[in-house]
């Protein structure tokens, strides 16, 4: 079945085709980096297991034609529509399993998006295909609501010191931005609850859906843009944009 | 009609997923997840855990390093020369990481090492050579300082030690100088190469 036979020519096939193509460009990320990064990460995996250059540049490979499927991707959605995420899950997974360690919240949420567009026009019938984009939607929400939950759980969370324990790290924050959030405690409380409060109300937004998901929707991706400009995770940006998009896709099919 | 089985395939996977994921919510199916064996692993480990994302442990200051004991390593006698320390990662941050950031996954594999070398007992000067953690990092460290061969073999030079340290760092803003919590027991350079015996672990700051 073709994509358009059950997306038509809507809004909602505009939004899933928006999302194809930042998933896409999510892959080309996670594919290149991987390349770029694969002598030094396979020198991590469990002893025993092989690590010679031949293993790596043959991971290499992988890893490049999964960047360009990302790209292709970008350029044409419909082929992540139509199955083409299905065989970029299957790479990303496999990358994940055989690198050791298993990837991270960007490569989960960007498989969760891929398994809902892959399948899309694959499965027999609309109401499979509608099964398959409540799936994605539902996971974006329980990512959102989980990480929200855990961080309300925790103090330093709730007086906002982790973050700018966070970004006085070597490895999350300039020393610009650190000095900012540890000199401002004000601010930096005020961060940290919006942060919370934003991800703990995506189901609610979800439900509202209209203007009020689509404001809320901006809003999960400047905070998307500010992690990756200030933390440098970029990949986290792409894989949730990719999620966010399906979500109000979803919402717009009811 | 490929296409259309392994869709149907992945979508009941999809289902089950989802399912187990929101089912992971209630205490008495996330205590069976976390008994139920995989291989090595719980069913529950094998699930994301978007909870990570608040980072209650706080695993953002580890830093992994080491250096080389170049020479005889022979008791109380020997003096090895040994080098300057090296990090076992380089994952700071720079103005395009939003961009492109390879150096994240092998970081994230350290941080997560070292946070498990820690909860073995390291800070509390334990001998670790019997940890899985500390294994993994010596078998990293070894490779980090093999050389390949032109059959992909790897080679380290004999009679060399590696030794790794672990410290806490305390950020850029902090009085607090970086702290070693804990210095591993010389090992063999060599790739797969036992432990030798005698050699006691010296740990301290």
């Amino acid at each position: 079945m073709d994509a358009e036979l059950f997306l038509g020519e809507s809004t909602v096939a505009t939004t899933f085709s928006l999302a194809a193509r930042v998933a896409g460009v999510a892959l080309l990320v996670t594919g290149l980096e991987l390349a770029a990064g694969l002598p030094g990460l396979a020198r991590w995996r469990r002893p025993g297991l092989p690590v010679g250059r031949r293993w790596i540049t043959a991971h290499q490979i992988l890893a490049t034609a999964l960047g360009l499927l990302g790209g292709w991707f970008v350029v044409d959605p419909r082929v992540c529509l139509n199955g083409g995420g299905l065989v970029a899950l299957l790479v990303v997974g496999y990358l994940m399993v055989a690198l050791q360690p298993l990837g991270d919240g960007a490569d989960v949420m960007l498989v969760i998006v891929l398994a809902g567009l892959g399948v899309l026009s694959l499965v027999p019938s609309p109401a499979l295909s509608r099964w398959a984009a409540w799936l994605v939607a539902v996971n974006v929400c329980v990512a959102y609501w989980w990480s929200g939950v855990a961080k309300l759980r925790i103090r330093a969370w709730r007086h906002g010191r982790q973050i700018a324990l966070a970004v006085n790290s070597p490895r999350f924050g300039s020393p610009w931005v650190a000095w900012r959030f540890l000199n401002h405690a004000k601010f930096t409380q005020l961060t940290a609850w919006g942060v919370m409060t934003l991800e703990v109300s995506c189901p609610v937004f979800f439900v509202l859906g209209g203007w009020p998901l689509l404001a809320w929707a901006f809003c999960a991706v400047l905070m998307h843009v500010g992690v990756a400009l200030i933390m440098g995770l970029g990949r986290f940006l792409w894989a949730f944009g990719a999620g966010l998009l399906s979500l109000v896709a979803v919402r717009s099919m009811v | 009609m490929i296409g259309t089985v392994l869709a149907w395939c992945f979508l009941l996977l999809f289902s089950a997923y989802t399912a187990a994921a929101i089912a992971s919510f209630a205490p008495p199916v996330d205590r069976w997840m976390r008994r139920q064996r995989l291989g090595a692993a719980t069913l529950r480990s094998v699930l994301p855990f978007w909870g990570l994302f608040a980072q209650r442990f706080g695993m953002f200051d580890l830093d992994l390093s080491y250096r080389r004991l170049r020479g005889p390593l022979d008791g109380a006698r020997a003096h090895p020369e040994p080098e300057a320390w090296l990090p076992l990662t380089d994952n700071r941050w720079r103005w395009w990481c939003w961009l492109w950031r390879p150096g994240q996954r092998a970081d994230q594999a350290s941080q997560i090492l070292a946070y498990r070398l820690i909860s073995g007992g390291a800070a509390a000067n334990r001998d670790m050579r019997g940890d899985p953690a500390y294994q993994r990092i010596t078998a990293v460290v070894r490779r980090t300082t093999s050389r390949q061969t032109a059959a992909g073999h790897e080679m380290s030079p004999s009679g060399d030690y590696v030794v790794f340290r672990l410290a806490l760092s305390r950020g850029y803003w902090t009085t607090v100088p970086t702290q070693t919590i804990f210095v591993s027991a010389p090992e063999p350079a060599g790739v797969g190469r036992p432990a030798r015996p005698g050699l006691e672990a010296r740990h301290g700051r």
